[in-house]
C-alpha cells in the first residue's frame, strides 16, 4: 500500500513538474533568458 | 460563468491527455498511412553540434564508428560551437574520421547550420553528443526514407528507466510520461507525421533543410515541422534507437522549461503551424503541442474555480478535494525525490549533473 502511494506520488510530482514547466517556459522566453546553448 | 470556466478547463485537460489519444487510436485504425520502408545503406552525413564536451564527444565518435553501417557511406561532421581546448583535442585525434568545423560561439542552431553546409550527402542525421546509438540505428533511420513521401524520420530515445537501469529520483514519473509521449508519436506517425522529432536522433532530407534562425531553441521540432509544412511526412521509427539516462528532477525541469519555451517560440518562428489551411497536421499540432501549452493554465483555473464553487455544490467540493489530494501527493512525491537524491549523493552515485543538463531528452 505504501509502495503504491509512493509510486502514485512520484508520478503526480512528475506530472506537475512537466506541466508547470510550460508556465516557466513562457516566463523564461519573455525574459529572453539564454535557453539555447 | 464560474461553472463555464470549470467545464472549459476540465475539457482542455481531459481532451489533451485522454481525448486526443482516443482520437488518434481510432484515426490510426480507420485511416492508416503505411510507410513503404526499404532496407538500404545510402550515404549519410551525421551532424553533431558540441560545446565543451570532450569526453562525451570521444565516446560518441567511437559509438558512430562502431555502428553496423558501411563507414564509406558515413560522414561525421562535428561542429565546435566556440573554442574549447578539450573538444579541439578530441577532434584533432579523430581528424581522419571526422570533419571538424569550428565556429564562433553562437548557439546550437548556428552550429547546426554550419554542419549542414559541410555535409556532403543527401540524408542528414542529427544527433546530440550524449546519447549512444544502437548498432542498427542508422538503418532504422534511413529505411523509411525509401518512401518518397517521407522527408524526415525521428528515432526513438530509450530512457534508462525503460530498460530497467535508471536510478534518477524522478525516473518512475519520467519513464511513464516518455512511454506515453512515444505512443502518441507512433500513432501520429501512423496517420501522417509526428509533431517534431527526437533531438538525439533524427534524419532529414537535405532538400528539406532550411537554415535555422540563430536563436532557435528546438531545432528538432522546427526543422521537421518545416518539412511537414512542405508537404512531406516525418515519421517515427522504433528501429532507430538511442539511449539516454534520466537526469535528476532539477535537471529534467530545466530541460522541460527549455522545451516548452521552445514550443512557444516556434509559434512565433512558424505561425503557419496555427493555420489549418497551411498546416496539413493542424489538428494533431493543436491537440498535442498547443494543447500542452494550455494545460497548466487550465489546471490552475480548475483549482481556483472549483475552490470558489466548493460551497455551492457537493460536486465542486469533491472536485476541489480531489485536486488538493493530487497536489498533496505531488508534494509528497517531490519530497521523495529530494530524499532519493540526497541518499544517492551520500552514496556517491550523483550523476554528472552539469553534463546531463546539456542536450535534449524529451522535446
Amino acid at each position: 500500500m505504501i509502495h503504491t502511494v509512493d509510486r502514485v506520488a512520484r508520478v503526480a510530482f512528475a506530472f506537475v513538474l512537466l506541466n508547470y514547466a510550460a508556465v516557466a517556459g513562457l516566463f523564461a522566453l519573455s525574459l529572453k533568458r539564454q535557453l539555447w546553448r | 460563468m464560474m461553472a463555464a470556466i470549470f467545464w472549459a478547463s476540465a475539457s482542455v485537460v481531459l481532451y489533451v491527455y485522454f481525448g486526443y489519444p482516443i482520437v488518434l487510436m481510432v484515426w490510426s485504425r480507420l485511416r492508416p498511412r503505411p510507410v513503404h520502408a526499404h532496407p538500404d545503406e545510402p550515404p549519410v552525413s551525421v551532424v553533431i553540434a558540441v560545446r565543451d564536451e570532450a569526453e562525451a564527444l570521444e565516446r560518441k565518435i567511437a559509438n558512430l564508428r562502431s555502428l553496423d553501417y558501411p563507414t564509406e557511406h558515413l560522414q561525421i561532421v562535428v561542429v565546435s560551437d566556440g573554442h574549447h581546448p578539450g573538444t579541439a583535442a578530441v577532434l584533432r585525434r579523430n581528424v581522419s574520421v571526422v570533419d571538424a568545423i569550428y565556429v564562433r560561439r553562437g548557439g546550437k542552431a548556428q552550429a547546426l547550420n554550419a554542419g549542414v553546409e559541410a555535409a556532403r550527402h543527401d540524408i542528414i542525421v542529427f544527433a546530440d553528443v550524449r546519447q549512444r546509438f544502437d548498432r542498427r540505428a542508422l538503418h532504422g533511420l534511413v529505411a523509411p526514407l525509401a518512401d518518397p513521401t517521407v522527408g524526415g524520420v525521428s528515432g526513438e530515445l530509450m530512457l534508462d528507466v525503460e530498460t530497467g537501469e535508471g536510478s534518477a529520483d524522478i525516473g518512475e514519473g519520467m519513464g511513464g510520461y516518455w512511454r506515453y509521449e512515444k505512443w502518441l508519436r507512433r500513432q501520429e506517425s501512423a496517420i501522417g507525421s509526428t509533431m517534431g522529432a527526437t533531438g538525439a536522433i533524427y534524419a532529414l532530407r537535405r532538400s528539406l533543410w532550411v537554415p535555422l534562425p540563430v536563436d532557435t531553441i528546438l531545432d528538432d521540432v522546427l526543422a521537421p515541422m518545416r518539412a511537414v509544412l512542405a508537404a512531406s511526412r516525418v515519421v517515427f521509427s522504433s528501429e532507430a534507437l538511442a539511449f539516454d539516462p534520466v537526469a535528476p528532477s532539477g535537471v529534467e525541469l530545466r530541460r522541460k522549461i527549455r522545451t516548452l519555451a521552445g514550443n512557444y517560440q516556434i509559434l512565433r518562428l512558424e505561425p503557419r503551424l496555427l493555420n489549418p489551411f497551411r498546416n496539413p497536421v493542424w489538428i494533431q499540432y493543436m491537440s498535442h503541442k498547443v494543447g500542452r501549452l494550455l494545460v497548466p493554465y487550465a489546471l490552475m483555473a480548475l483549482l481556483i474555480v472549483s475552490g470558489l464553487l466548493a460551497a455551492t455544490s457537493p460536486f465542486y467540493a469533491l472536485a476541489f478535494a480531489g485536486q488538493v489530494l493530487f497536489y498533496g501527493l505531488a508534494a509528497y512525491g517531490a519530497w521523495l525525490s529530494r530524499r532519493d537524491r540526497l541518499l544517492a549523493e551520500d552514496a556517491g552515485h550523483e550523476p554528472a549533473v552539469n553534463a546531463l543538463i546539456k542536450g535534449t531528452t524529451t522535446s
